[in-house]
This record gives structure tokens, sequence and C-alpha cells, in this order.
């Protein structure tokens, strides 16, 4: 039955006492800011008042997306930068995979500017006042970094393989990529974590001073490059990562909490 | 609703920045007054939850601030004493910025963008980037960030730096009628700018509250020490030299002096109403700066 259905009905049923009883009156004007003050009042003396004023507010996608809006074309734009440099490399890359983890740091280097961009301009203490706690900030920085690094892997390890004339099996490949990019990454988070890390400036000659490593160990150690250490590499991968995962956790529990990350205001 | 302070304190290393804090705060407005290295500036980080306390705590309505996290600071509005802004960003994608840190979904956030950019005065320049605004501007973008998620409790660390007299006469009534039924909390360099809207003020030394209350309440703590004495213009630099000097004018040969004093400077001293800043000099004159 529709609404106007049901008036009619009611009415008919009902007559003068529909009219006087069941139909809303319209709200005295005399009356109408005495009850905006008792309403008020009542909501104020509540003591779950803020959760009750609480206005709708956005979830960790939502806000995932936002940052993707502000953000994401500078992450993605370095990363391409990146890529597009390692493939200017890939005659190199596709006589000696050893060059590989040398360019590795590099990715990592092209996420410090947006990771640590509000120390930069000096933001992080308007930023650390708001909903959004610097590990979700952070956190929602290295998602979009992780999302454009592994398109940029999968793009290059294809390209290293289909080029490439070096009898290096896929999966060692994956390792010489991956390992330095973790050891590295895992440096950084730990360094911000630690605020040792101050601003993108203090981090470039450390990620430097890794791709210079990975560049020496061809020379300095040679048999670490053969098929059959590829165990050698399944255990850095092992160790690294789990440093890498160990920060990943204490921003995501950081976050969880609401708390700062890496920041002291 | 009530933010209480409980003997909070913070130490860095051997120095006390905050010592032994404590304040009950309900809807209205706050001023902070205290001369350089006082302490403000870290109670204020630690009102937001933004520092962490070496011993005491924040509470709002009995629940520990830094453990309410994100709850406490969806309800905090923060103007930082020297925040920076991203350069390449308009006043309006500045503001929407913000508004996604603070959790506001978009439709809303665009609404209260253009709201808070007419409300300062900036709807004209939303569209400008904000490394072509002078200083002015950019402090009334910080006074619209902080006010973008309508916050119950909102701290302001000299919001009135940088903008003009004018500017300064439409910031406080902004504030002022904004405080009702929220806590605002202000620290700022001129004394007026909290004369003519605190509540309560806080005068703050060394890390502690030395003096607090209505303005008149503290203004009565200076009553008796405020004296005016007209003297020759050549003895003019002996008494700046010995005495607090609160204002001077020049009336023919003579120099009106106005004298921050606890005793009688001179038989020919007149005693005079005291306002907030006599009472300020009575305590921070003799340190170099004030804020």
């Amino acid at each position: 039955m529709r609404q106007s259905e049901l008036e009619t009905y009611l009415k008919q049923t009902f007559g003068q006492a529909f009219r006087d009883e069941i139909q809303p009156k319209a709200p005295r004007p005399e009356k109408l800011e005495e009850t905006i003050d008792i309403c008020k009042n009542i909501l104020l003396t509540q003591k779950d008042y803020p959760e009750n004023m609480r206005e709708e507010r956005t979830g960790f996608w939502q806000y995932l997306s936002d940052v993707f809006r502000f953000e994401g074309l500078r992450v993605f734009g370095l990363q391409a930068a990146v890529l597009f440099f390692v493939c200017l490399n890939l005659s190199l890359l596709a006589k000696d995979p050893a060059a590989l983890p040398v360019f590795m740091p590099l990715f990592v280097l092209a996420a410090v500017p947006a990771l640590l961009r509000g120390q930069y301009y000096n933001m992080s203490e308007m930023e650390a006042a708001t909903r959004a706690s610097g590990a979700q900030i952070i956190l929602a920085k290295l998602v979009l970094a992780g999302a454009a690094d592994l398109v940029c892997f999968t793009l290059l390890l294809w390209l290293e393989r289909t080029l490439g004339s070096h009898a290096v099996e896929t999966r060692q490949l994956i390792l010489y990529a991956i390992v330095p990019y973790l050891t590295c990454m895992a440096l950084l988070l730990r360094n911000i974590r630690l605020q040792k890390c101050r601003n993108a400036l203090s981090c470039f000659p450390q990620i430097l001073g890794f791709s210079f490593f990975w560049g020496i160990m061809p020379k300095a150690l040679p048999g670490l490059y053969r098929t059959s250490a590829a165990g050698a590499w399944f255990i850095a991968f092992i160790v690294f990562g789990s440093f890498f995962l160990r920060e990943i956790f204490y921003i995501v529990d950081m976050r969880k909490r609401g708390k700062m990350y890496g920041i002291i205001a | 609703m009530e933010l209480s302070l409980d003997r909070l304190t913070k130490h860095y290393g051997s120095k006390i920045a905050v010592d032994h804090v404590s304040a009950d705060l309900k809807p209205g407005v706050y001023g902070l007054l205290g001369a350089n290295g006082a302490g403000k500036t870290t109670l204020m980080r630690m009102l937001c939850a933004i520092l962490e306390s070496t011993s005491g705590e924040v509470l709002f309505d009995g629940e520990e601030v830094t453990a309410m996290g994100a709850a406490y600071r969806d309800l905090l509005g923060y103007l930082p004493q020297d925040f920076g802004y991203y350069p390449n960003y308009t006043a309006e994608e500045f503001l929407r910025y913000i508004a996604a840190l603070k959790g506001l979904p978009r439709e809303k956030a665009r609404k209260k963008t253009r709201a808070l950019l007419e409300m300062t005065g900036l709807s004209h320049a939303a569209r400008k980037k904000l490394k072509t605004f002078s200083g002015g501007m950019k402090q009334r973008v910080g006074i619209a960030q902080a006010l973008l998620n309508d916050p119950k409790i909102l701290i302001l660390d000299e919001p009135t730096a940088g903008l003009d007299p004018k500017e300064r006469v439409r910031f406080r009534n902004l504030i002022a009628d904004y405080a009702e039924n929220r806590i605002v909390i202000l620290s700022t360099h001129i004394v007026s700018d909290i004369e003519a809207i605190a509540d309560k003020v806080f005068l703050m030394k060394k890390g502690k509250f030395i003096l607090e209350g209505t303005v008149p309440e503290l203004i009565l703590h200076a009553q008796n020490k405020i004296w005016e004495l007209s003297v020759p213009q050549k003895e003019f630099r002996r008494w700046q030299d010995t005495v607090t000097v609160a204002n001077l004018r020049h009336e023919g040969s003579q120099v009106i002096l106005r004298i921050v004093s606890d005793t009688k400077p001179a038989e020919a001293a007149v005693p005079c109403r005291a306002t907030l800043e006599d009472l300020y000099l009575y305590y921070f004159g003799k340190e170099n700066s004030y804020d």
C-alpha cells in the first residue's frame, strides 16, 4: 500500500481522530529553540559525545586512493624514470646478469622523495596531527611504490629473459633483483623509524653506497654469481626479507594503534 | 567535554621543557603566554598527541589521548608554529590533501574547502600555487586546514603571525565565534589578541604555569606595579637602563614613561591601570623577547 493510499484509508477509518492524533503537527516556533537546546544538552552530557557527533570518515582504501591522487604521479613517474635508465643499460644486463643488483637500489631511491616529502617540506608536524597516523601515511606510499616496483621488476626481468644471452635461471634472476631491493628498503625503513634518515638527501648516500657495493661484488666474490650459489641467494632472500617484513609489521602495528612512525615533532 | 592535563612533564635529556603542568580545560578560549623557551610549543605538541610526555598524561573526557589515537586526532585541529607547505600545490589542492589525511570524504572535502577558502578570504587565490602566496596568505591557509574537520579541540601556535591588523581582527572574531562548545588553545606573540578573546590565560615560565586566570584576574597581579613618569629627554636613557619601560611617548621636551616596577620608581611617578601586556612585562621584562 502506498503512503497516499494509507493516509486516505486512515482518514476514512478514524476521521477526526486521525487529524488530531496521528497526523503530525507542525512544530510550534516558540518551542523550537527550547527543543534545540534540550537536544544539545543531551548530546553534550553523553559520555560518548564525540563518538555520536563524529562525521563520516574514509577508510584505508579510500585514503590510499586519495594518496594515489596526490602522490601517484610522482611515485610512478620516478619509478618509470629509473626503469627507463635501467633499460638504457640493457645491453650490459643482457651480457652480464651480475649487473642487475647494481640497479635495484635505484628503485628504492626513487621512492625516497615520496616517503620523506613531509619532512623535506616541514609538513610532518601538521600531517602527524591529522587522523591518518604517520605510519598510515608511510604505509600508503609504500603500497604505491611497491605496486610500481612490481610492474617495473616484471618488465625488467621479462626483458632480461628475452634479450639475455646468458644461462642464468629465471628464479636466480629474480633473486638478483629482489635481494638488493629488500636489503636496501629494509635499511631505509629502519632508518626512518629510528629517525636516522631525517630527509631525502641524508638517505641518498646510503642507497648509492648499496648500489656501489653490489657493483663490486662480482669482482670481489665471482663465485656468488654462479648457478651453484643459488642457495646463498635464497638464504639472503630469507634473511633480508625477514628484516623487511619486520619493518612492515612495525608500520602496520603502529598504524593500527594510530601512532607516529619515525617522526618527532 | 573536558581536556585534562595531569602533571604533564617533558624532559629533553637534563633539560625540563614542561614541568608537572596540570589544568582542566572545558569549552572556551585559552591563551598561552610565555617567553621563548618557556615550553609552550612542547606543551602544545603533547596536547596534540604528536609528542610523548616523559610523565603525566593528557586526558580527553577521562581517556588518555595517545591511547585514543586516531579517534582523538579526529577531534583535533592543529596549526603548528613553523609549518611548511608543498609549494606546487594550489591552496585548494593543499586543503583537499589535508582533508584526505583527516579522512573527509571527497564531496565533503570539496565543499568544506570552498567554504574555508571563502571564510579566510582566499577564494580568489584558490587556484594559485602556494609558493606565490604572501606570509599572511599562507598563515590563512594554515588556519583553514586546522578547521577542515570541524575540530572540537583547536590548538593554534602563533596563529596571527604575519596577519595584518584587519585580518587579525577577523581571525579573532572567527575564533571567538568558533569557541562555543569547543576548546580553543592559542599561543601568540600578540598579547592584545589573547586579551581580546581568551576566557582564561596561562602564563608559562620555565615549563610551569606561574599564573592562570581570566584577563581581569591576571591584571590584578600587576596592579600597583605600573607607573607613569614624566622625565626630561636627556634623562630618558638612564631610566630605560634602570627600570622596565613598557611604553614611552614624547610630549614637548619631556618623555612620558610607562614603568613596570614593584616600588614607586620616583616621587613624581603616578600609578596607572595595568594591562595584560604590563603583566607580561612584569614577569618577563628582563628576558630578551617574548612570544
